[in-house]
């Protein structure tokens, strides 16, 4: 598939966005490639009970953070 | 892609705008917006706890998937822009009389001009930890 688009003039006249979030995009123009690619994680999966796994951590008194 | 391009804007009025976003006037070869973020809500507030990795969640180290995997076979077909110049003896502008943004966020791209390629990736992970008490606490 061929497509020959020929440059003009553009022209917009009031443009009133309240939020543009999470990959998103507004754009007056031309573009080869767009990619918007956005993954969001929330709980039931996200319950964490106890503290977060870590790769360098000693439990004396409580939960303390040893970082070597 | 048209280099050239002439824009004029009026007005660009924006309140905020952050986490890997861009607004910008004019044309650009490639850009690549990416942002990753964790937000956690306890059950009772921990002062000194382990914070999480990014590291030990797949959601952020993942493959973006393909949109072709997603498509029936045969139903997608490339397209080739064969003839991106401006007519002979015509300037390629744009004009744009207001834009009025409150918000830009978490790799939101807004642009008033040609590009080639453009990617924006964004990855969020909300988390709810329910902190156990310690044995200290647990005397008191």
């Amino acid at each position: 598939m061929n497509i020959h688009i020929h440059h003009q003039q553009l022209k917009v006249g009031a443009i009133d966005v309240l939020d543009l979030s999470a990959s998103s995009n507004l754009q007056i123009g031309d573009n080869d490639q767009v990619l918007l690619y956005s993954t969001l994680e929330t709980p039931q999966s996200g319950i964490q009970i106890g503290p977060f796994p870590s790769l360098n951590r000693s439990v004396k008194n409580g939960h303390k953070r040893n970082i070597k | 892609m048209s280099k050239d391009t002439i824009v004029n804007v009026k007005l660009l009025n924006v309140l905020s705008n952050s986490t890997s976003s861009i607004i910008q006037v004019g044309d650009r070869d490639h850009s690549y917006l990416y942002n990753q973020s964790m937000s956690i809500e306890r059950n009772r507030s921990v002062y000194g706890a382990d914070e999480p990795l990014f590291e030990h969640y797949s959601l952020f180290t993942r493959p973006v998937v393909e949109l072709e995997s997603l498509l029936p076979q045969g139903k997608t077909e490339h397209a080739y822009m064969a003839q991106l110049a401006p007519l002979p003896n015509q300037l390629h502008t744009i004009e744009v009389d207001t834009i009025k943004v409150i918000s830009n966020s978490q790799a939101g791209n807004i642009q008033l001009g040609n590009g080639r390629r453009l990617v924006a990736e964004n990855r969020q992970k909300a988390i709810i930890q329910y902190v156990l008490p310690n044995k200290r606490d647990a005397n008191q």
